[in-house]
């Protein structure tokens, strides 16, 4: 017999932690000569970006939708951390950094700048990434997301709609 | 905007006086290798900076900074797609 009042699991998104993520890259990079692997450094290379990527639709979805408290609202907290593309993103924040404030502006720079070298890792067979490579990716993305997470909300609201619309 | 080939003449002069200017005397750049590949459509453009003596690694917090500025040179400079620079000490090749 099925209860008149069924309980409803609401759970919140809970997005991936950017410092957790580089430190499973420097973890899966090892620390010692002998075990310096370019597989490593390249997906190393990789999660530099996406943990910008993963924090700014993060924030794009919690400054958006600021109350997520039952199913409505946590489908539209998703649909915003779903709805940026890299390249647009990427694209529409170099055109609009002029706009933004120097800490929002680096990190605008880091973004790009990761989602080469992230392109590159991933689909450049010539190109060779060494731990330094890996390393400095992952210190660039720190950085950058440290002072992202910072920034006052107005501005990460004007973000928002910098990398999820289009300009017309 | 720097379309076409000119970008592989005008972003490696420009990278190379930025580590130049930035990095210790005894990072010495052989050579300015401009490639590019395409990926969905879209352009990927790096130069590669081939280089001998002093270790620029020494302080990725440095290194950042001069890759940072130098996007922010391009862009402003209207290269499109923006080029980056990727450090490669003569001799190592592909493992």
């Amino acid at each position: 017999m099925t209860s008149a009042n069924p309980t409803v699991n609401i759970s919140a998104p809970t997005p991936l932690d950017w410092q957790e993520l580089i430190a499973s890259a420097r973890d899966s990079m090892g620390s010692q000569p002998a075990e310096e692997s370019r597989a490593a450094n390249h997906r190393a290379v990789s999660t530099a970006y996406y943990a910008a990527y993963d924090t700014l639709c993060a924030s794009n979805a919690s400054v958006l939708v600021t109350v997520v408290n039952d199913p409505v609202s946590i489908d539209a907290w998703v649909r915003v951390y779903r709805g940026s593309s890299h390249g647009h993103a990427v694209g529409n924040l170099k055109r609009h950094s002029a706009s933004l404030s120097p800490d929002g502006r680096d990190f605008a720079a880091a973004l790009e700048s990761l989602y080469r070298a992230r392109l590159s890792a991933d689909y450049n067979p010539s190109i060779v990434f060494t731990r330094q490579d890996a390393e400095r990716a992952l210190a660039r993305a720190e950085e950058a997301i440290a002072r992202f997470v910072q920034l006052p909300q107005p501005e990460r609201v004007a973000i928002a709609t910098i990398t999820l619309l289009r300009d017309r | 905007m720097v379309t076409k080939d000119a970008w592989r003449v005008e972003a490696p002069a420009l990278i190379r006086k930025e580590l130049e200017k930035r990095l210790p005397s005894e990072f010495k750049i052989l050579r300015m290798e401009p490639e590019s590949f395409y990926y969905e459509g879209e352009e990927v453009r790096t130069v590669n900076v081939i280089y001998t003596g002093a270790d620029p690694y020494g302080d990725y917090r440095l290194l950042n900074e001069i890759d940072r500025d130098i996007t922010l040179m391009f862009w402003e400079l209207d290269f499109d797609p923006t080029p980056g620079f990727h450090l490669q000490r003569e001799g190592e090749q592909l493992v």
